[in-house]
């Protein structure tokens, strides 16, 4: 009896520090441009900081990330910015050192935080004239989530993440295999870093990830240039935070 | 129709798997260096990204004032750099068919001949490792990307507009390089409004 209750107390005793070591779990920063996953498998990346990170990253619990846009007109698919804002949606849940992330259709930035920007009513706060048509269901949906975002400002600090693409090559992964550095995949994006309420800058960056590997070429690999991108893009932001928290 | 795209997957990966074969059945240092030798042939790139096709002929312009690249990168580039990166873009519209003059833009006083403005930004810049480059190892090019905008002066219509990186592998590769390659293109793109 006495054996079993100290096996349970040290039962308990080991769930609880458990849970305090996964709570305080050391983040270690990712070496993008040169690391085994990507030398197998691709998908290394760089950060360039046009803006270095600056502020105070630990009272952001919320991301918004704007969906991706492009600066190269249609070179890059509608389909890739999607698949590139789910990407960085996934990383983000991913590092779990946020408690919500989301994805927002756009982001005005409020330049300066004056009453006279209080006042100036949201797209979804203005009522629209009777004489107007009405609005397709999506717009509605979009409005009922900005309205909810709206409601939760009030509490939570939230981080509003912009991306858009620079440069972005969909490469042939059957002309990789001839390893004469062609049909190598690239994707570059820039970011800049938004305190949601007042509209501060706190980084901006360029990204830039690529599907070459010294071992196991893209059309086998896991990795893409969009993975490499958004694991870039999170372990700035993380690692920002993470010593913002300390 | 799942067993097509799985036959069709499987022939992907035997092929893959063949063509690896391939390439790797001879890994000595010759094979090493032909393949390394064609990179260095391969390795530097620039890609054109047309945003505003150039529909329309420029040679009725008799002046191109060109505004110096406004810099999205911040102090990543060196201040002589940019200075050559502006002096190169200058010189991209320099001599064109027509024989416009080119002036450093922005201009206030209106001359009266038709003005072509040309703007734009420096998306990006980064040196890369030239020593990762040496080994063929890691995330290490060369990489400068251009957008530049042009403009009817009268009107302010944007007439065209495009974006430009170039992109250097190769253990010999520079950013200066990159910069001769980037404003090489866009002098190639803005030609095509002197060929109508």
């Amino acid at each position: 009896m006495r054996v079993s209750r100290s096996v349970a107390t040290a039962l308990v005793v080991a769930v609880s520090t458990l849970h305090v070591s996964a709570q305080s779990k050391p983040y270690s920063p990712k070496n993008g441009v040169v690391n085994w996953k990507a030398v197998l498998f691709g998908g290394a990346f760089r950060v360039t900081a046009a803006i270095p990170m600056h502020g105070d990253f630990s009272r952001f619990d919320r991301v918004e990330i704007v969906e991706a846009g492009s600066l190269i007109g249609g070179d890059v698919p509608p389909t890739v910015l999607h698949r590139l804002t789910a990407q960085l949606l996934a990383e983000f849940r991913k590092s779990g050192r946020f408690a919500e992330v989301e994805a927002v259709r756009s982001y005005e930035r409020r330049r300066t935080p004056t009453a006279s920007v209080v006042e100036e009513a949201d797209a979804f706060r203005t009522p629209d004239s009777l004489d107007a048509p009405m609005r397709p269901a999506a717009d509605m949906v979009e409005m009922d989530r900005e309205r909810q975002a709206a409601s939760r400002d009030k509490t939570v600090d939230t981080l509003v993440v912009t991306d858009e693409v620079i440069d972005y090559v969909r490469g042939n992964k059957f002309t990789q295999l001839l390893l004469l550095n062609l049909g190598n995949g690239l994707m570059t994006i820039r970011l800049s870093y938004f305190d949601k309420a007042t509209g501060e800058e706190f980084g901006r960056s360029v990204v830039s990830s690529d599907t070459t590997s010294k071992v196991v070429p893209s059309l086998l690999s896991p990795r893409t240039a969009l993975v490499g991108v958004a694991e870039g893009v999170v372990d700035q932001v993380t690692r920002r935070k993470v010593a913002a928290e300390r | 129709m799942r067993g097509l795209l799985q036959h069709s997957h499987h022939r992907r990966v035997g092929l893959a798997g063949l063509c690896l074969a391939l390439a790797t059945s001879g890994c000595g240092w010759q094979t090493y260096a032909v393949t390394r030798s064609l990179r260095e042939v391969t390795g530097a790139k620039t890609r054109l990204h047309v945003v505003v096709p150039l529909d329309c002929s420029l040679t009725s312009y008799r002046v191109i004032e060109v505004t110096p690249l406004a810099d999205l990168i911040g102090e990543r580039i060196p201040p002589p750099m940019e200075r050559y990166l502006n002096q190169r873009v200058l010189q991209a519209f320099t001599g064109l068919p027509s024989s416009p003059a080119t002036v450093t833009g922005p201009v206030d006083a209106d001359t009266g001949a038709p003005a072509l403005v040309v703007d734009g930004f420096l998306d990006d810049y980064d040196a890369g490792s030239r020593p990762l480059r040496v080994v063929e190892l890691g995330f290490n090019h060369v990489a400068v990307t251009l957008r530049v905008r042009l403009r009817d002066k009268t009107s302010g219509q944007l007439l065209a507009a495009a974006s430009v990186t170039a992109e250097d592998d190769r253990a010999s590769g520079t950013t200066r390089a990159a910069i001769d390659h980037a404003t090489a293109r866009i002098r190639a793109f803005v030609e095509t409004g002197y060929a109508r």
